[in-house]
Parts: C-alpha cells; structure tokens; sequence
C-alpha cells in the first residue's frame, strides 16, 4: 500500500496504519536478542512540511529494520533553537537561506569546524576547514570553484548532513500585474519594476504578506520582511541585477569594482567605488562618500548579535576609523582585514544601506550599542520609494513613490503592504481583487494553478536559495557511525517527500551551494532513495535488516 | 455596608489575585522551557548566546528573576516584547487593548440587545415558529466553530456581494488603510466621533459588523437559551398569575414582573461569558486581522515572549475581576434582596 503524505491525510488511518507498525515492530523485535536503539527525531512545531518529513524518514527506516524504533517530538522554535545550541538532538529537521549568494555563506556554517551548522552537529575537519578558509581569500573564480567542489565532495563522502530539498519560487499575483520576476537574494519584491494595467487602479500596488518588520532600519533589521520594506526605500552601493543572483549591477556606485577595471587591489583588501553624483537623500540632504561612511559605520556600531552588522564587521575592522575611508566627494575605499571574495555581495545586504546622515543626527544620532528607536519606524534613503506611512498598529505600511529618483522613474504611486497571518483571508482578498498579490504556502498551489481565466496567476519554476536537511549529531549515537549516517541518505523516500510533501514545487538538494548560485557543482552525486544500499549500511553498522 | 466600601474591598482584593497569577505564570513560563530561547537566532555562536542571556540576567536563580520582575513591574516597566517589534509591554497593552475592548464591548452589546429579547420571545411563544426559529439560532450558535462562522461571514458579505459589484462589508482589519482616526483614546468609534468625521465613523462601524457578530454568536446563543428556560421558569410562578388576575396588560407583566425576575442567572451568564468572549478573541482577531491583544498574545506564546504572556495576563485577570464586580452589582440593582457583603 503506498502510503499518502498529503497535508490534508486522515489522522485516523495514519494512527491505524501507525499502531499497525508498532505492532509490527514490537513482533519482529521479540525475535531478535537485540535491543531497539531509540531515536528522537526533531522538527520545530507550526511547520507541517517537516512534521512530514520527519514522519517519512521514521517510516522509512522502521520499514528496513527493527532494530531503530523513531521518536518524533515537535519544539517550539525558540525552544528548537536553544536545543539546537545545547547540541541535544541526534538528528533534527532545519532550512538555511543566505544573507549574500555566495558559496561562503553556506561553505561556512555547514562545513567550517566552527560554523553554525557543523559545529552543532559535532562536524570538524581540518582539511576542509583549509580549504574553506583558502576559498575565501581565492581571487581566482576558476580555482575557488574547484575548492568548492572538492569540499562539497567531502562532505558529501562523509554524510554529514542527509541533503533533503532546494525549494523552487512560489508566488500569485492577479494576471493584470506586470514585471514581478523572481530573484533568490531579493526580499520578495522590487516595486520599481512593477506596473499594473487592466485593474480598478493601475497606481496603486496592494500586497498582502505575514507577519511584518521587525524593524525599518537597515543597520538593525535582519529579516525579509523588513527587507522588502528597505530594499524599496533604502539604496546599496550595488545590488542584484534583476533575475540574477550572481550578477549585480551599480545602484549608487557608478561601476561594479572588479580587479579589471582597478576596483579591487590585487592582494584584494581594498575596495573603491566611484559613486553617482546629484542623488538627493528623501530629505534633500546630498548624497556623497561621507554618506556612505557615515552609514557604513553607524551599522558597524552596533555590537550586537540579533543584529545583521556581523556580515560587515567579519572583514571590517570597526574599531578602526579608515575601515572605510573618504577619498573625495564622490570616491569612497573599503579596507579590509583580510582578503574575502564575498565582500562585493555583502555589500548588496540591506546591512549596507545608505542612509541619509543628517537625518540621523537629527534624530537621536547614532549611540553605540543602542538602537535608534526613531529609525526604527522612520526611514530616509535615497530609493525610487518613501515610506508615507506604517499604521499605528502595525498592520500596514504605505510606501510613496520618490519623485526626485535619480533612476528610471516607477510606474507606481503607492505601493500598500498588509500584513494579514490568515491565509483563508489572503486568498478571499486576491480572488475578489483587493490583492494584487498575496504569500501563498505551497500546499495550497493545487487550488491556485491554471487559473489565468479568472486572473489568477502563479509565478514558480525557479529554485530559491532556500534549503531544508537533516542534521546528524556525530557526537550522538548511533550517528557517530558513517553508515548509520548514509543508511538514513538512502532510506528517505524523496520522490514522495518532493511531490506529496512539497506539492511537487521543488528540487533535489544537491551539496550544500544551491542550484543557481555560482560555485554550484551539477556533478556532485545526489542521494537517492535506494533501500538496497540503505541495508548494507545498516548491516555494516551492525543492525539487522528485514 | 456602603456601595464604595464594598467596591473598595473588591478592589484590593485584586492584589492577592494579581500576585498568585504572576507567581503562576512566571513559573509556567521557566518550565515551558528556556526563556532566552526567544532571544536566540540560528547563527549566533555559542558565546553569543551565553551574552544574550547575561544582558538579560536568564542565568540568575528563577526567585531572583522573579523579584527583579515584579520589581519592574512595580516600576511600570513590563519589559520588551520581542513578539511586537521589541516593544515595551506596557505600551503593546496601550496600543492594542482598546481594539479588543472595543471589539468585546460591541460583541457583548449585540450578545445581550439581541440575545435577551430573543430569549423573551421565544419564551412567550413556546412551541411556535418563533421559539423552534430562535432555538435553532441559539442552537448553531453554540455549535459552530468560531473560525467557520468568520469564514462563511467573510464569503458570503464580502466576497459574493463583491463580486456581484453589490454593497459589501469590509473583509478585515478596524478600518481602511489611510481611514485611520488620529488618536485620542483607541477606540475608534470615539475617536472618529471625537474627530467629527462621519464617513470614518461609518467606516469603523462596517469594519466592527463582522467581527463583532462572529465573536458575539456564541454568547447571544447562550444569552438567549438561557433567558428563555429562565423566563418559562418564573412565568408560572404564583405572583404573575396574581399580576395578570389584577388586569395588568399582557406587555407589563412580561417586561416588568417577569423579565426582571429572569435576569439574575442571565446576569452571571452574561458575566462568565466575557471569559469566552477574551478566548474567542484570539481566533476572532486572527481571522479578520484585528490587532488586539488576542492575535499578540497568541503569537507571544508561540515565541516564548515571557514579558509579553505575563503582561497579557495581568491585564486579563484585571478585566476580569471588574468585570465579577459589575456583574456582583448588578444583582444587587436588579434584586434588593441581594445585599452586598
């Protein structure tokens, strides 16, 4: 019987065909000596997708021996998060997505000795740990993807992680909007490039998202919901170039620096940028290099870990006042600590935001350590949008647009983003038009698909830079032992957890750089659900197998 | 003993009250796990962490935590919910209370303008249409989930009466983007008022129309069934045979002699249900997007915002025991035989 993971199963058979396991497991285990070795299997609680997932990979394995017997607890994700740190579960369900699209960022935390991932999961290779460090400071892109691969390679040998899915872009939108495309390093949308035509009022722009920013201010904010609001606002001195997240183009910088055109010094620690003149802050303030040092350093100040300031100060030396330097009016230098390729691309970061200075100082200044309450609900870039207004309570910001941009001038007036948590009431909104678009869950994508006819359109095909994997506590038993580790990478049954869990929007993972970003290894193997090999390991590890 | 003592004592009572929920509470919270969890994010390194939880003093002794809080809380600083944008409790409660009073009181209005009546006449109509119509009301209204009735609210005045380019309610939120009414006391009826603007007041009223229904449903369904079994109850009794043997019109001696006599228990029915009222809340405002302190306390629990659960509880144990007191008062106005104690 092939067994059903759709979201919308019957909890009865499932506890049937459960019970009907457990029986099964307790008979088969009464004839070998041996005991059943528990697993606790994590995953943080409100996340349907990997409570599935969990719930497969139990099935999968309890199918092929007796000699596992799965737990699965669900945590609150504080409470997951805090676990995670106290390294106390063997083997626990999470997803990565980057700050900048670069391999570092996910090299780092997953195979560095001391990165986030592979040190909770008791993972430290010295090898690799040389090898990511030569990646960073590898000018070379033809040599730092060979280091790449031969990392990905290792980790891939050495089953540290059972890569599950690299999820592919969901989004709806009503069909008379043009010009949403999808970028993986975006905040969800660019309104600049958006335009309607055919609707009640082509000039105003409706989103309806969840949740809602944390905070407005680029130096403090570190979630995309936030991010969306600054990337619209807010300038970077460069920044993705449309649908690509490997290519990135001048926004207040006149040129993207590179060691061709002398940007970037060939020992790679300094970086100049020539900036575009006659840009105007939202304020009028002029904007210029002491803008950009100003904003730089401000973000820099605040020493403070729920703050995305460690993407700069990872190579920028704070404490040091010529970290970035003023050349003249219009040229700005970065020095840096060390040499680090992704330097460029943590520049694209909201973190790196330019902010009008003279607002600032206006306005509380800036106080090491101490965030600046007015910036965080008031906001002064440079960008093709000025936030006009974010509701007392919360629940939606109303953009303006800029009519003194520098840039090609937007199509929309008014851009309004609410925030309403109830999907039902999101999805009555978009069909009844009041929406132009709206955050949709995948699981509801059999409901929204081929609905062009009523204006209805889905927008997806394109992988995201989010992925989801399974950590193995090395420190833990039994996944100390390697073969445990690749028993369990070739037990899971992907094509189910893709089509049935997933609804079929997404891809396999294959190692840790996501399909789409440079660096990205096509040949790098891929587990596959193979019970066969799944049952040597098992009997290597010395389990038995049915 | 005077009306104002007995308020008084009433009153003061609270701070025992207040005291043994906050004990409660705080502890639950510790148990439920880890409170620095809420501060924690994927990529901070361990001695990240262990500086988050001695900026936030989580590796004191709980007793210690304790006393440092309600010395806070004495001080009228509740702490920073981190589920609200990091923003003190104190003015979470500010900012969003009067949208669940507001929503409440409205919701309570309709429960008992509509529920009692109801109540009455399907009373005096035992067995008729009137009585099988109001008790199949009152029946579904004690049957359907809160979340449904919203829903089917939401599709059927908004979305089919949209479409059909017909008059339709608002489908969430307290009023429309860019209608909001500056700010004098939170309640946006007032306010509005207060801003003499008509067209904002109408506005808020729509936006109140289906939330308020969806949150009363369940009350006025209890309001009426209990008014009816109520009102048949003291119908036979011997004094309104002996008003009706005096010739008093049918009218007076329903309204006058029955009803006030029927009130008491749908008095404390009104009272208890105010607790189902703050429950409902929280499903309610989801749905229709209203920002109370329902949806915020719901979204606190799930992130462990210690500071924002204990807030919210302190403030519902307030509303509570006032609104015990009301209701305690009430009986006395409506029975001179009830003598406060």
């Amino acid at each position: 019987m092939r067994r059903e993971y759709s979201l919308n199963k019957k909890a009865g058979v499932l506890a049937i065909v459960l019970s009907a396991m457990f029986i099964a497991v307790a008979f088969s285990g009464c004839t070998t000596t041996k005991e059943p070795t528990t697993i606790t299997l994590y995953y943080n609680s409100g996340n349907d997708a990997r409570k599935l997932g969990c719930q497969l990979l139990k099935d999968n394995i309890e199918a092929i021996t007796s000699d596992i017997k799965i737990e699965i607890q669900e945590l609150a994700w504080a409470q997951y998060l805090d676990k995670l740190d106290k390294k106390e579960m063997p083997i626990f369900f999470l997803g990565w997505a980057p700050d900048y699209a670069h391999p570092d960022n996910y090299l780092d935390p997953f195979g560095r000795s001391s990165g986030t991932y592979a040190n909770r999961v008791g993972f430290a290779d010295s090898e690799i740990d040389a090898w990511i460090d030569e990646a960073k400071q590898e000018l070379d892109a033809t040599k730092a993807t060979e280091l790449y691969s031969k990392i990905e390679q290792k980790l891939f040998d050495q089953g540290v992680y059972l890569y599950i899915d690299q999820v592919i872009n969901f989004q709806v939108q009503r069909t008379w909007v043009d010009g949403i495309f999808y970028n993986p390093m975006f905040s969800e949308l660019m309104f600049k490039y958006i335009s309607k035509n055919g609707s009640s009022d082509d000039t105003t722009f409706v989103e309806i998202s969840v949740g809602g920013p944390q905070s407005l201010d680029p130096a403090w904010d570190y979630e995309t919901s936030g991010g969306e609001i600054i990337q619209n606002v807010y300038e970077t001195l460069v920044f993705y170039k449309e649908d690509s997240a490997s290519e990135l183009e001048p926004m207040l910088a006149t040129e993207v620096p590179s060691i061709e055109n002398g940007g970037i010094s060939e020992d790679g620690l300094t970086y100049t940028f020539h900036l575009r003149e006659g840009v105007k802050f939202h304020d009028g303030t002029a904007f210029n290099a002491s803008a950009v040092k100003y904003s730089i350093d401000r973000a820099m100040y605040y020493d403070d870990p729920e703050s995305p300031g460690w993407i700069l100060t990872q190579v920028l030396d704070p404490e040091n006042t010529s970290s970035v330097e003023v050349v003249d009016e219009y040229t700005v230098r970065f020095n840096l600590q060390f040499p680090y390729t992704p330097f460029i691309y943590c520049l694209a970061y909201t973190v790196a935001s330019i902010v009008s200075p003279t607002y600032v100082e206006a306005n509380g200044g800036v106080q090491p350590r101490s965030e600046n309450n007015w910036m965080d609900t008031h906001m002064c870039g440079t960008g093709p949008f000025m936030l006009d207004e974010w509701a007392q309570d919360s629940t939606y910001i109303v953009l303006k647009k800029n009519p003194d941009y520098w840039g090609d001038e937007p199509a929309l007036d008014t851009v309004r983003v609410e925030y309403v948590d109830e999907y039902n009431t999101r999805y009555l909104a978009l069909t009844s038009g009041i929406a132009d678009y709206i955050y949709a869950p995948r699981e509801h994508a059999s409901d929204l698909m081929n609905r062009e006819s009523e204006g209805i359109k889905v927008l997806t095909g394109t992988p995201t830079f989010d992925v989801n994997f399974f950590g193995f506590n090395q420190a833990m038993k039994p996944f100390d032992d390697l073969n445990v580790r690749k028993a369990f990478c070739y037990a899971l049954d992907y094509e189910t957890y893709y089509n049935q869990i997933q609804s079929g929007i997404t891809s396999p993972m294959q190692g840790v750089i996501p399909k789409g970003m440079f660096g990205h290894d096509y040949d790098l193997p891929i587990y596959t659900h193979d019970l066969t090999k799944a049952k040597e390991y098992l009997k290597a590890a010395g389990y038995t197998t049915k | 003993m005077k009306m104002y003592q007995y308020i008084i004592r009433r009153l003061l009572l609270l701070i025992p009250v207040l005291i043994g929920i906050t004990i409660l509470i705080f502890l639950l919270t510790r148990i439920g796990g880890d409170p620095a969890a809420a501060y924690i994010t994927p990529r901070m390194t361990h001695e990240q962490i262990e500086k988050v939880k001695e900026i936030h003093g989580f590796n004191q002794p709980v007793y210690v935590q304790y006393l440092y809080y309600m010395g806070d809380i004495l001080r009228g600083d509740w702490g920073i919910s981190k589920a609200h944008q990091d923003m003190p409790v104190l003015d979470v409660i500010k900012l969003r209370l009067p949208a669940t009073i507001e929503l409440t009181i409205v919701a309570m209005l309709l429960a008992t303008i509509v529920g009692i009546p109801l109540g009455v006449i399907s009373a005096t109509k035992k067995d008729k249409w009137p009585d099988h119509a109001t008790r199949l009301f009152a029946l579904s209204g004690v049957s359907i989930p809160i979340f449904w009735l919203g829903f089917l609210m939401q599709y059927i005045f908004f979305y089919l009466l949209k479409i059909n380019g017909l008059p339709h309610l608002p489908l969430y939120g307290r009023a429309t983007a860019g209608m909001y009414p500056p700010q004098v006391t939170g309640f946006f009826t007032l306010d509005s008022i207060i801003a003499g603007n008509p067209s904002m007041f109408l506005d808020t009223i729509a936006h109140l129309v289906m939330p308020a229904f969806c949150l009363s449903y369940v009350s006025l369904a209890e309001i009426a069934r209990m008014t009816r079994s109520s009102m048949l109850e003291v119908m036979g009794q011997d004094y309104i045979r002996t008003a009706r043997a005096k010739g008093l019109s049918e009218r007076k001696v329903i309204y006058k002699h029955a009803l006030r006599n029927a009130l008491i228990p749908t008095v404390t029915i009104i009272g208890l249900s105010f607790g189902g009222l703050l429950a409902g809340a929280v499903l309610t405002e989801t749905i229709f997007n209203w920002p109370g302190v329902g949806s915020w306390a719901a979204e606190s629990i799930v992130r462990i915002d210690t500071a924002a659960i204990v807030g919210f509880t302190i403030i519902v144990a307030i509303m509570y025991t006032i609104v015990n007191l009301i209701v305690d008062l009430t009986y006395a106005y409506l029975d001179p035989r009830v003598r406060l104690e």
